[in-house]
């Protein structure tokens, strides 16, 4: 079955490089423009998260991301070994906050929740497991 | 909070004794036209002369009871603010209904109903805007100001109804032309008490014209002095009834927290959106005024906004005004004379009172419905709940025809244009995307790409035009700035996310990090050349968003925005 | 960006139309240093067809608004939209020039 598997080190550099290979991935199951668009959105902002709030500042370490297609569903698992750390605990964005510089986290969650079905997390031994998935449209149009 | 140079006195400062009786005396007069609605409902219920003016002068009561609630803040009752409280026409159409239907008790038992619900909705404000989103609220007052000018009209013109005599249609005139004449032409306090003003001149021409027959013999009758008690209190309740009570509930929550909001931003040099709290606090104390009214015997109230609006335009806006109001209502009350006086307006002069409120009333619909971008689904929902309320009055053998127990939906053209209306903006939600994309590839057109694809958006979601503005500002002014000083290849993604409270923009490209300063850069290094004009982008995109952040990963470089709205 | 010129001697009656964005900054603020350093002592801009001011823009017009008050001559500004006048407010711009709310007041503050 379609199935990308992916492993990266903790570093923002290589980021861009396995939204490219998810995205390519996703267009070839069939996802139109929109759903590439939202996958790599994801992806950036969830990788984006991990790097900056789960490792040291020098500590290394390994991320995977897995892409998988499921009933019509694209599936997308993130796992690091890094600390304990729920993205979906991030507080909304606070309305009442004054304006200044905030760490992504805060406003890139939202992204990942409007632009997903699903959202998960879990804490699995020593390692955080994050599950996105979004609904395939119906008719996939082949490459847009 | 800082005091706007625009206002003299402010909230906790304490004006002069004499400023703040006359200031008083000005809020009493411009919110006396008002005791038209009450009245009007008391006669609808067939209610004998002499009850009337009890019921008034109690009436008069609650209206101080609001005023001092709505200042005073008991426990987590009251706003604070300077806010007087009047009688509502919100509440008239379905008053009028209760009145037709179960008599006095009913109004009563609704209007205790009514306030103790919008006390209850008042935590849950915020949230219903998702529901009653403002062009539908702006449809509501609307509908109230058109049901205001025909219930006026109802009393010379119904098929029931006593032709107007030629003494009658020239008192009708003189009031009108009054009201109309000193609000378009006049100047200062005579402009302001137009309304006040047009009444007297309206009486007097009733005097001449021997309008009041032997009514006047109640005046004469009763009392220079004496305690306001309504005479024979009961409450009823009646189901059917709850639907037309219950969306004027929430008129009137959203009315006075549109009225506090007002407040918030006349008393702070700094405001800049409503304030929850005290907004929470000032529609709870609305409630309570209303359920007070409806246990004192009086018809639903409501914050006073043309009463905010003076104290803006004299520049008083102290709380202890708001305290001269409240006794000044009391001490009214205690003038039998006054409230009998009240209760014999003859036909003409009320005709007139209600045509002129009215006018008001409708402009204020079509100006909170036109405060958003309008689509083609909003203009849908605008137009067909407009023509389904309206055709309510028109063709009373529909609603008539109908099931009984649709009665308090069908009945009402308040109630059936507004239940069309939800209905439809449910339904239109179907299909409208909450997050959406726009990939830019070319300098060329982007600019106008970007204006085409938040307006069409921001009029798919309801969006505030001022919002949409200040989101179109930010990605224009980040592409260009990036163009021309960071961007190294590739397009340019923007995603944008809306529910109604957060708009949300993500902008990402390759390149270089922009510098979001706190401080704009001098004069001279704006002029001295790119490095200045850089950061002069990224200091105004920081003060033009509500929040900004940026992030680099490797050469990608991600930017959000997001906007209260 | 389209600008008219209008003269009503000694006045210069700038009117930039659309949107004052990077590139149109630069033609823009060279019209204006090439009509002080040309001898116009009295300038009014008029805004009010402008939808858009960048950065650039902003630049354009502090260049003008020194090179006017080394030359001895008057910048006036009007026309203002909301919108417009909002971007003038977050970049705190509003007490570096000489804003007139109508062209008529404009008129006379820029003789």
């Amino acid at each position: 079955m379609a199935r990308v598997e992916i492993r990266l080190p903790n570093r923002r550099d290589k980021m861009s490089e396995v939204g490219a290979m998810v995205e390519s991935f996703v267009r070839a199951q069939g996802g139109s423009g929109e759903t590439v668009h939202d996958v790599g959105v994801v992806l950036d902002e969830v990788l984006s998260n991990i790097i900056a709030y789960g490792y040291g500042p020098e500590q290394a370490g390994e991320i995977v991301v897995r892409a998988d297609i499921v009933d019509g569903r694209i599936v997308v698992e993130i796992e690091d070994g890094g600390q304990p750390f729920d993205p979906l605990s991030l507080p909304p964005p606070d309305l009442s906050a004054p304006l200044r510089e905030r760490k992504v986290g805060g406003l890139g969650i939202h992204f990942v929740r409007q632009l997903m079905d699903e959202v998960a997390y879990a804490r699995v031994g020593g390692t955080n497991r994050l599950r996105l998935s979004k609904q395939l449209p119906v008719t996939p149009t082949r490459r847009d | 909070m800082k005091k706007p140079a625009t206002l003299i006195y402010g909230l906790e400062e304490m004006p002069p004794p004499f400023i703040t009786i006359s200031n008083g005396i000005q809020h009493v007069g411009l919110i006396a036209i008002n005791l038209v609605f009450p009245l009007l409902v008391f006669r609808a219920a067939g209610t004998p002369l002499d009850l009337i003016g009890g019921l008034l002068s109690s009436g008069l009561v609650v209206l101080g009871i609001g005023t001092f609630l709505q200042a005073y803040r008991l426990g987590p009752i009251g706003s604070g603010y300077m806010c007087p409280s009047t009688f509502t026409a919100t509440y008239l159409a379905p008053s009028l209904l209760a009145a037709k239907i179960g008599g006095l008790p009913l109004v009563f038992g609704m209007t205790l109903f009514s306030g103790v619900l919008e006390a209850a909705i008042a935590p849950l404000l915020n949230r219903l805007r998702a529901i009653f989103p403002p062009e539908i609220s702006g449809l509501v007052i609307l509908l109230i100001g058109m049901s205001i000018g025909t219930s006026g009209l109802r009393l010379v013109l119904a098929p029931g109804a006593e032709p107007l005599s030629g003494a009658e249609w020239l008192v009708a005139g003189a009031t009108l032309v009054t009201m109309v004449g000193l609000n378009v032409w006049g100047v200062g306090t005579l402009r302001m008490l137009c309304a006040l003003i047009g009444l007297v001149i309206g009486y007097i021409a009733a005097g001449f014209a021997g309008l009041f027959g032997t009514t006047f013999v109640a005046v004469h009758d009763a009392d220079w002095i004496g305690f306001p008690i309504p005479a024979h209190l009961a409450w009823a309740f009646d189901a059917t009834m709850i639907a037309p009570f219950a969306i004027a509930s929430v008129a009137a929550a959203l009315k006075a927290a549109g009225t506090i909001a007002l407040c918030q931003r006349m008393n702070d040099a700094d405001w800049v959106r409503p304030e929850m709290g005290s907004t929470t606090r000032g529609v709870l104390a609305d409630g309570a005024a209303t359920a007070v009214a409806g246990l004192m015997g009086a018809v639903g109230t409501n914050t006073s906004t043309p009463g905010v609006g003076l104290a803006a335009a004299i520049g008083v806006g102290s709380r202890p005004v708001a305290y001269a109001v409240a006794v000044l209502f009391v001490l009214l009350a205690f003038f039998p004379k006054l409230t009998a006086l009240l209760a014999i307006m003859p036909r003409a002069v009320m005709v007139s009172a209600l045509l002129f409120t009215a006018t008001f009333i409708i402009i204020n619909g079509i100006q909170v419905i036109s405060s958003r971008l309008l689509d083609a689904r909003r203009s849908m929902i605008i137009g067909f709940s407009m023509v389904a309320g309206i055709s309510v009055d028109i063709f009373p053998s529909l609603s008539a025809a109908a099931p009984k127990m649709f009665m308090p939906v069908v009945g009402s053209p308040l109630v059936f244009g507004t239940v069309i209306a939800l209905g439809l903006n449910l339904l239109f939600r179907i299909g409208v995307r909450r997050t959406v994309n726009l990939t830019l590839d070319q300098p060329e057109g982007a600019h106008q790409r970007i204006d085409d694809f938040f307006v069409r958006q921001g009029a798919a979601w309801g969006a505030r035009p001022d919002v949409i503005k200040r989101a179109i500002f930010g990605v224009t002014q980040l592409v260009d700035a990036v163009d021309e000083n960071c961007r190294k290849e590739g397009p340019m993604t923007v995603t944008a996310s809306f529910d109604e409270f957060n708009l949300d923009i993500r902008l990402a490209y390759q390149g270089a990090l922009l510098e979001f300063p706190e401080q704009r850069p001098s004069a001279d290094d704006i002029r001295a050349g790119l490095e200045g004009m850089r950061r002069l982008a990224g200091f105004m995109l920081r003060r033009n968003a509500d929040r900004i952040a940026s992030e680099r990963a490797g050469d990608r470089v991600v930017v959000h925005f997001h906007f209260d709205h | 960006m389209e600008l008219v010129e209008i003269r009503r001697d000694p006045l210069v009656i700038v009117e930039p139309r659309g949107r004052i964005d990077t590139v149109a900054a630069e033609p823009f603020g060279n019209r204006l240093t090439e009509l002080i350093r040309s001898g116009s002592r009295h300038m009014l801009i008029d805004l009010q067809h402008v939808i858009y001011i960048s950065s650039a823009g902003f630049r354009a017009l502090l260049i003008a608004g020194k090179l006017a008050e080394e030359s001895n001559a008057k910048l006036v500004l009007c026309g203002l939209s909301a919108e417009i006048k909002r971007l003038f407010e977050i970049g705190t711009f509003m007490d570096l020039f000489t804003i007139c709310a109508s062209r008529e007041d404009g008129m006379v503050k820029a003789q």
